[in-house]
């Protein structure tokens, strides 16, 4: 059913009154307000995401994945319904979708010169960190039952083993009276089997190592917020800073290179791609980096 | 989420304690609820007539940090061509225009105390002691800036802790 001009207006005045309780916190109201103003007019992807954010706030993420998958329908460059969309994923554990959502937001809200391309990358961040926390569980997990089933083979081979040179004398664990030729034996597979087992837990010990020197190298750190660049630009002077932090210095500060201080215009911006790629790398090594 | 100011000054923060650094003898928030308030404590260098003295310097952050520069100022009192003898307010360009987003609350620090020993007496806040140094005078401006030194920044640090 098609909405009339008469229509329109009252759902714009319920928009109105559901921001004001929105800025008052007080989120339940506001949700609805802002449905009272779909039933009007439910062409408007902009009451989608303004009920999302309170669903959000309210940490009702299915309610949000919801609103802004609505919000995308009817606008599929709302960077709101994408940044959104991709929070309240982040909290489901759907990473995958959720990245893919935050890195479309990241997108449109550079084209649309949005004041919070900073606020997605961090929310990117997070996501990806946490993703990698959860991989790693597993493979910490994993690894350990490897570990277990290796010894147990040692163990079963050493058994084995034991079972040849004493066949009949089963009770061989326990008395000790074997003759001296056998005993022999018995040591060297006890301290070969000792000695293996040992050299498997080293092995296991030092990978989990390789994974621990957790620091980040400064050069994939973005020069102003210090932080672990996701979007990098160089300048004309050569610096690299995160895309999103260097505009908003642009607009309070002026039109050039902090460092250099050399005249420099988002036009003069290259993406430092190789750099982008060996933080990529770095990350998929070092997930915990993302949100250092 | 924390916002990134905060983000920001926590890595300051560790950064420093990883490698603390022997010419600031403090540099961290004055209280756990407001980071965006923090206190130093700067050491007078080694021959100059700053020398054994400690000064608290009280750093102010606004939320824009680091795109603006925090404000900082001696809350012990020091006699410096370039610092008013007053009020503690620092003239120093990197303070001012010549900010980046680079520097850090340390390196901030560190360009104050490099100005201890480099004063620029032709942008004083400091009248006296400029007219020292412009009329050549260096004994004398060598002898009262060590006399102030003593008098207020030896041994008298715990006078005016907890001041913000």
């Amino acid at each position: 059913m098609a909405s009339t001009s008469d229509d329109i207006r009252r759902a714009e005045l319920h928009k109105t009154k559901g921001n004001t309780y929105f800025s008052k916190k007080d989120y339940e109201n506001a949700i609805r307000e802002y449905t009272a103003a779909l039933t009007q007019n439910p062409r408007n992807a902009v009451y989608y995401t303004n009920r999302a954010l309170c669903y959000l706030k309210l940490k009702k993420h299915d309610n949000v994945i919801a609103d802004c998958e609505e919000a995308i329908n009817r606008d599929e460059n709302s960077v709101k319904g994408h940044y959104m969309l991709g929070q309240a994923l982040t909290e489901k554990g759907e990473f995958k979708s959720s990245i893919s959502n935050l890195q479309k937001a990241y997108e449109l809200s550079l084209l649309e010169n949005a004041s919070f391309s900073a606020e997605i990358v961090q929310a990117l961040l997070n996501a990806r960190k946490k993703n990698w926390e959860i991989e790693e569980r597993k493979r910490i997990q994993q690894e350990s039952e490897l570990l277990r089933y290796v010894k147990n083979l040692i163990n079963t081979e050493r058994d084995k083993q034991l079972q040849k040179v004493s066949p009949k004398n089963t009770f061989s664990k326990w008395v000790n009276s074997h003759p001296p030729d056998i005993q022999e034996k018995i040591d060297q597979i006890n301290k070969a089997h000792n000695e293996r087992l040992s050299q498997i837990e080293q092995v296991f010990i030092q990978s989990d190592e390789n994974l621990r020197p957790r620091e980040v190298p400064e050069y994939f750190l973005d020069k102003i917020s210090f932080e672990i660049m996701h979007d990098p630009v160089i300048t004309p002077s050569g610096i690299t800073y995160e895309r999103a932090h260097l505009k908003e210095h642009f607009k309070k500060i002026g039109y050039f290179d902090p460092l250099s201080r050399r005249e420099c215009r988002e036009n003069d911006l290259y993406p430092n791609l190789a750099l982008k790629e060996a933080i990529e790398d770095f990350l998929s090594k070092n997930g915990w980096a993302a949100d250092y | 989420m924390v916002d990134p100011v905060s983000r920001r000054l926590i890595k300051e923060l560790k950064d420093y304690q990883k490698e603390p650094n022997p010419d600031l003898a403090e540099l961290s928030p004055v209280s756990d609820d407001n980071i965006l308030i923090w206190k130093a404590v700067l050491r007078g260098e080694v021959d100059t007539p700053y020398e054994g003295g400690n000064w608290i310097l009280r750093i102010e952050i606004p939320k824009t940090y680091p795109i603006h520069p925090p404000k900082i100022k001696f809350l012990t009192k020091i006699c410096h061509p370039n610092i008013s003898f007053k009020t503690g307010e620092i003239c120093l360009d990197i303070l001012k225009t010549a900010w980046s987003p680079a520097w850090t609350l340390q390196s901030a620090c560190m360009a104050i105390r490099l100005l201890l020993s480099n004063p620029e007496p032709t942008s004083p806040l400091n009248c006296d002691a400029a007219n020292l140094l412009r009329c050549g005078d260096f004994m004398g401006y060598e002898s009262l800036v060590r006399m102030y030194t003593q008098l207020f920044a030896i041994n008298q640090s715990s006078e005016y802790e907890g001041t913000s």
